[in-house]
């Protein structure tokens, strides 16, 4: 089930990526127009622009849709090795239809006479190994990027090339710190390797939710995940949305865990909004930081679900100048000292409905 | 004052970036050779090779110890096209000492600069060949720029880690933890604006980046106001650890009048140091991260707040200092006991003093 929203994100990173190809596309064919005279003077540039676009477009797809968790669990040297094999494939089979049919309508003689002389005037020359050699130079590109753009995260990338945060500023932002349930009980009983892979499995299904309500993944701290959104209505109910979907998922999920682990998780969250501070720190390893009390709180928020022995746990802050959706129930539960406050303030408790 | 370790480090940098040059230039080059036939027939690939490693090492050494953070507060785009109109200009410049050079002692003819001036714009600039070569190396110098950001994010040693699928299989690891903290930050947050405060976490964090990898440790992660260190868990790495404690302390120290002058307060910090197993391996679909999951950080996390209640700076665990001999110049005294997760009975912590 991939929504609309994760084929609209992966839509725009394919995008970006093409536009790289095109860009590249300019200086690779002006060598090999400048090689190939004869080859390539009959025909315009834009063809060929246009040419290396679609092969770009097609290459980049099949990495983001496909291929790129498809050598996962081997080192990346080998899974990089792989998948250019693999497009390599990808690139003869469309050129040679490309070129064929280009052959056919243009030139109009028939196909068998097309693959006798696309093996000699196309595939022998030199342009075309130069071609390949600058496709699979792309290739490779494309793979880095798409391995970079994972490690910054949706719109990681483009905030830290447009400099948003090169200043720090300040933020009003929604977090929510989220855990699995009886982390360490589970932990022993399946073997610490055992419970990493449960982990990362569970990570992985609330990715889908959360990119579907447009969060953002702030950072992993040991076994909690802290998400983040901008604080605004729209969001807010983007946040219990989030919520919402993530625990039906994984209740459909579950004989998928009991059938790999033998346990399915749950999870509890707290919830919080309010001022951080937003910038980027490090020498030698940059990060995106948050700082403020807003998210020392959100943490205490989260481990009060314990105490209180509720799923969902949710500041008076959050819930401030906010209608509830009516498909969920908030009740009050209790207080809780915040930093700097001189009165309790109240937590609420979030029920499905 | 620039220590051994942190040289190395950048030289590694360095170095990586100018394999990725002349991998590059194998391909640039038999683009250019194929173009210029008559102009390079004469010549030999090797020196190209050559003259390319040269090239790509020098801007990627200007990169990395010079050019890297002075337009740090700029946007990276416009900080980008700043260091290439730079890189161009020392390209410019290298090429040409190095043409001049060649033709000095190679060219048959008579020596005089106004002729080789001459010879240079007619024979070298105006070609299409070298055109040809200043957008490609364009390119390199984007994509070198590119790689020392990215590499900064992974961190030292990240990137590597990744190629080699090191943490593909999440796997068993003995490692040294240490977290680190600004005391008071509250207090200081609240005197001076989050946004002076953050600007104060930011070259405190920059400060004490030297110590950390002249002592060869990682940064593994920042939570909050904190910083999260770690080593793989051996004696000489535990030395490393202490040496790191007193030279962030040092380094600290000897920039306190400027932290009075710019913020008003100088920063000290607390730490606190403990050992043990964890699960290293990669998560994250969207936002893939090496993360080390197990009681042991939250052990850590706990000894250092302990560093709070017990009015000491830095605390470590029995964990840590199991097996290992500590040196004269730092000394332990034990202060207490903590129940650790999943132990029966309470285990030590000492404090350490810097002598």
């Amino acid at each position: 089930m991939a929504s609309r929203r994760i084929l609209y994100y992966r839509l725009i990173v394919l995008a970006n990526i093409a536009i790289i190809w095109v860009v590249f596309a300019f200086l690779f064919l002006y060598n090999i127009i400048l090689i190939e005279k004869e080859l390539v003077t009959g025909r315009s540039l834009l063809l060929f622009s246009l040419a290396f676009a679609i092969i770009g477009f097609v290459v980049s797809a099949a990495l983001v849709f496909y291929l790129k968790n498809a050598f996962r669990h081997y080192p990346f040297w080998l899974s990089v090795l792989m998948k250019m094999l693999l497009t390599l494939g990808l690139f003869i089979l469309i050129a040679f239809v490309m070129l064929s049919s280009y052959y056919v309508f243009s030139e109009r003689r028939p196909l068998d006479e097309f693959a006798d002389s696309f093996y000699r005037e196309v595939f022998l020359t030199r342009g075309f190994m130069i071609f390949m050699l600058d496709l699979a130079v792309m290739t490779l590109l494309t793979i880095i990027i798409l391995e970079v753009i994972d490690k910054y995260g949706p719109g990681g990338f483009w905030g830290m090339m447009r400099g948003k945060y090169s200043k720090p500023r300040i933020e009003n932002r929604i977090f929510i710190f989220l855990d699995i349930n009886n982390a360490t009980t589970i932990a022993e009983k399946l073997g610490h390797k055992e419970y990493f892979r449960l982990l990362r499995d569970f990570f992985a299904e609330i990715t889908i939710p959360l990119l579907a309500n447009g969060g953002e993944i702030y950072q992993y701290v040991g076994d909690e995940v802290v998400l983040s959104w901008k604080n605004t209505p729209l969001n807010k109910q983007r946040c219990f949305r989030f919520l919402r979907q993530a625990f039906f998922l994984l209740k459909r999920r579950e004989s998928k865990f009991m059938k790999r682990y033998g346990i399915a998780p749950a999870f509890k969250a707290g919830i919080h909004s309010g001022e951080v501070t937003a910038g980027v720190i490090g020498i030698v390893k940059k990060d995106l930081v948050y700082s403020g009390d807003t998210l020392n709180t959100a943490a205490r928020i989260r481990s009060k679900c314990h105490e209180l022995e509720e799923s969902f746990v949710v500041s008076a802050d959050f819930l401030h100048e906010f209608s509830t959706p009516f498909a969920y129930k908030v009740n009050e539960i209790g207080e809780m000292e915040f930093k700097g406050r001189e009165e309790k303030e109240k937590l609420y408790s979030v029920i499905f409905e | 004052m620039i220590s051994k370790r942190v040289l190395l480090y950048k030289i590694y940098i360095v170095f990586n970036i100018a394999v990725v040059w002349v991998l590059f230039s194998l391909i640039f080059l038999y683009n250019i050779v194929e173009v210029d036939k008559t102009e390079l027939a004469k010549r030999r690939l090797s020196y190209f090779s050559l003259a390319f490693a040269a090239i790509g090492i020098i801007v990627a050494g200007a990169e990395a110890f010079f050019l890297k953070n002075i337009f740090r507060k700029l946007p990276i785009w416009l900080s980008t096209m700043l260091r290439m109109t730079l890189t161009f200009f020392l390209i410019l410049l290298v090429s040409i000492i190095v043409l001049l050079a060649y033709w000095i002692f190679r060219y048959p003819g008579e020596l005089s600069f106004i002729q080789f001036e001459k010879e240079f714009v007619q024979n070298v600039i105006l070609t299409p060949s070298f055109l040809m070569l200043m957008v490609d190396l364009g390119l390199l110098a984007f994509i070198s720029i590119l790689i020392l950001e990215v590499s900064d994010k992974y961190g030292p040693g990240g990137l590597r880690n990744l190629i080699r699928g090191r943490y593909n299989k999440p796997r068993k690891e003995n490692r040294i933890f240490l977290f680190l903290d600004i005391n008071d930050s509250t207090t200081i947050a609240e005197k001076i604006g989050h946004e002076k405060y953050f600007n104060m976490l930011h070259d405190f964090f920059a400060d004490i980046t030297e110590p950390i990898i002249a002592n060869w440790g990682h940064i593994y992660q920042y939570v909050g106001d904190e910083v999260v260190l770690c080593w793989k868990n051996n004696n000489k790495n535990k030395h490393r650890c202490l040496k790191f404690i007193r030279q962030a302390v040092e380094a600290i120290k000897r920039k306190e009048n400027y932290y009075i002058k710019e913020y008003g307060v100088a920063p000290t910090f607390k730490a606190g140091v403990h050992a043990g197993n964890v699960t290293a391996g990669y998560i994250g679909i969207i936002k893939k991260e090496l993360v080390f999951s197990g009681d042991t950080l939250n052990t850590t996390a706990r000894i250092r707040s302990k560093c709070h209640e017990l009015k000491h700076t830095f605390i470590l665990s029995i964990d840590f200092l199991h097996d290992f001999e500590v040196p004269e110049k730092y000394s332990i005294t034990e202060i207490g006991e903590m129940e650790f997760k999943g132990r029966k009975e309470k285990s030590k912590v000492y404090s350490l003093e810097l002598n």
